[in-house]
């Protein structure tokens, strides 16, 4: 974990309430698909906890994030422009597991898709075969399609039908027995539905109210189902299907 | 000269500069970070006699330059803290402060025998005020009486000094500080959280499980300071300041209210190199001003000296 002075080299409202952005750090991040940076939102001592948000893409000293505006801090953040400085703090948790082969589900709810477009692109990497089923509420929340389309055969649904197919990831998910393992991010009531029906075990990111982000605080603590308790942020945001309860 | 330095009762001070309880976790988190030998002393989460699972999630909420946080006093209770989390800090050559908090007299009475005995840890910092639990403790830390009670029953057992952390969530704190002194309080740390809550205006319901929780952080500061320069002028034993620390200006208004040392909390979340940033800073002004941690202490109400 360290401390940069990133440099915001360029953004991007890509739908009316979500974000991209690009950001430039003075030395690699060495960041893992499923890690997440910790963003002091700027403001002149207005904010005092950092945002956690995970990184979209990643390559050398320059890292995508993709975020929704969900309150006063997400907003600030987005207001700055191209060079503008961010305090950012990084890479934190764990990310999803460097798997070698067969086929990955990703599965992804709203600004839970963004980590798994990084995913995507390390999976190919490793030439795993790579499917995806991404979902929005609306066509105004869709993101990030033609991108993962990249790596994986993907399926996009919304839950009122405007854009894709009408309804949610998880439909049909207890006869998909295309694949060996997934990875989902998304919503709790989501990532549920995902461990309930999948027919195979695998990784779940989980978007949890973090403060310090890096262990020290317990505002994250989450119990295991053996009744042992981790911090999401350390030992997290990634666990394996099940391991926690959600 | 060592301009920094501060004695303290059971604490050789490099600096005055220390991590508040609860938010430096038992340092491991920072160790890996920093030296911690750059500090003036360690404060160590809250110890309780068994192990505490804490609070329901959500834990915390942001607030305008502040946060709440109704964390439960989680920890691994006082056996495995002494087994297994004071032993690390031990290869450091800082002072520990080892916070306890409980339920009952008789919590503090066992937390406080076997920490001190542990001869693990440099003082007790008794918490008295921790608003997130119920019988967390708070009982104890508006009612003049019963801390000084508490205080007393602490001290016949402790065989470190003993430290009490009071609550800003009372209309006396003078009062309570005078209390716990005359009970025997070797120092006193000064404020705790003050009980405060958040709603989420989308769903309506307050933001934390707990309902409320301790509001820390920049905002709290000026209730701190004020409340630091009213006590310190009422007792002879020494103030720990803390409330919203996360610069050198906020460490001198401490130390000009009169506390003897400062800690910081909050800060460390948002900044965790913050303490060793702030020693430097600190060390910087005194060298340049030509003026040590004790020469400056309660400068904001003493007489001034160099008019004589």
């Amino acid at each position: 974990m360290k401390k940069h002075a990133a440099v915001i080299s360029s953004k991007e409202m890509i739908q009316e309430n979500i974000c991209s952005m690009t950001l430039q750090t003075d030395e690699p991040l060495e960041a893992r698909p499923g890690q997440f940076l910790h963003l002091l939102p700027p403001g002149e001592g207005r904010f005092i906890l950092r945002r956690p948000i995970s990184i979209c893409e990643i390559e050398e000293t320059e890292c995508r994030i993709v975020f929704r505006l969900e309150g006063d801090g997400t907003k600030a953040v987005a207001k700055q422009n191209s060079g503008d400085k961010l305090d950012v703090l990084g890479p934190l948790g764990q990310g999803f597991p460097d798997i070698q082969s067969g086929t990955v589900l990703l599965i992804g709810g709203g600004v839970g898709v963004p980590p798994l477009l990084a995913a995507a692109e390390q999976l190919h990497k490793n030439g795993v075969r790579i499917q995806a089923r991404i979902g929005f509420a609306d066509q105004n929340q869709v993101m990030l399609v033609e991108e993962m389309e990249k790596w994986a055969e993907t399926i996009v649904y919304t839950e009122d039908g405007s854009a894709g197919r009408k309804g949610r990831v998880t439909d049909e998910l207890e006869t998909d027995n295309g694949f060996d393992t997934y990875f989902a991010c998304g919503p709790k009531p989501m990532l549920k539905a995902v461990e309930a029906k999948a027919p195979a075990s695998g990784y779940v990111s989980l978007e949890e109210r973090m403060g310090c982000g890096f262990g020290a605080c317990y505002a994250c603590v989450m119990e295991k189902e053996d009744g042992t308790l981790v911090k999401a942020c350390l030992d997290g945001p990634v666990f394996q299907s099940r391991e926690v309860l959600l | 000269m060592n301009r920094s330095s501060v004695k303290l009762p059971g604490m050789d001070m490099k600096n005055p500069i220390l991590p508040a309880s609860g938010c430096f976790s038992f340092g491991r988190e920072f160790a890996s970070l920093y030296d911690l030998n750059q500090l003036g002393a360690v404060t160590v989460k809250a110890a309780t006699p068994e192990a505490k699972r804490g609070n329901a999630l959500p834990r915390a909420a942001e607030t305008t330059a502040g946060m709440l946080n109704a964390i439960g006093l989680q920890n691994p209770g006082v056996e495995k803290v002494i087994s297994e989390e004071l032993p690390p800090l031990q290869q450091y050559d800082v002072p520990i402060l080892a916070n306890t908090a409980g339920s009952s007299p008789e919590d503090y009475v066992y937390t406080a025998r076997r920490l001190s005995r542990s001869g693990l840890v440099s003082a007790l910092e008794l918490n008295i005020s921790c608003p997130n639990v119920k019988d967390g403790g708070i009982q104890f830390g508006s009612d003049p009486e019963s801390a000084a009670a508490l205080t007393k029953a602490v001290k016949e057992v402790s065989s470190v000094p003993v430290y009490v952390k009071l609550s800003p969530n009372t209309s006396d704190i003078t009062g309570m500080a005078q209390a716990v002194e005359s009970a025997g309080a070797d120092g006193l740390s000064m404020i705790n959280t003050l009980i405060g809550m958040k709603i989420d205006v989308r769903t309506g319901r307050p933001i934390l499980a707990n309902t409320t929780g301790g509001l820390s952080g920049p905002a709290v500061k000026p209730v701190a300071v004020r409340m630091v320069y009213e006590v310190s002028q009422h007792v002879s034993i020494p103030i720990i300041g803390m409330g919203g620390v996360s610069t050198l200006e906020d460490v001198l208004e401490f130390l000009y209210a009169g506390a003897s040392a400062v800690a910081v909390g909050t800060a460390n979340f948002t900044n965790p190199w913050i303490c060793p940033e702030l020693i430097t800073a600190l060390d910087t002004w005194l060298e340049e001003k030509e003026e040590t941690v004790s020469s400056i202490k309660g400068r904001s109400w003493k007489p001034c000296m160099s008019a004589l």
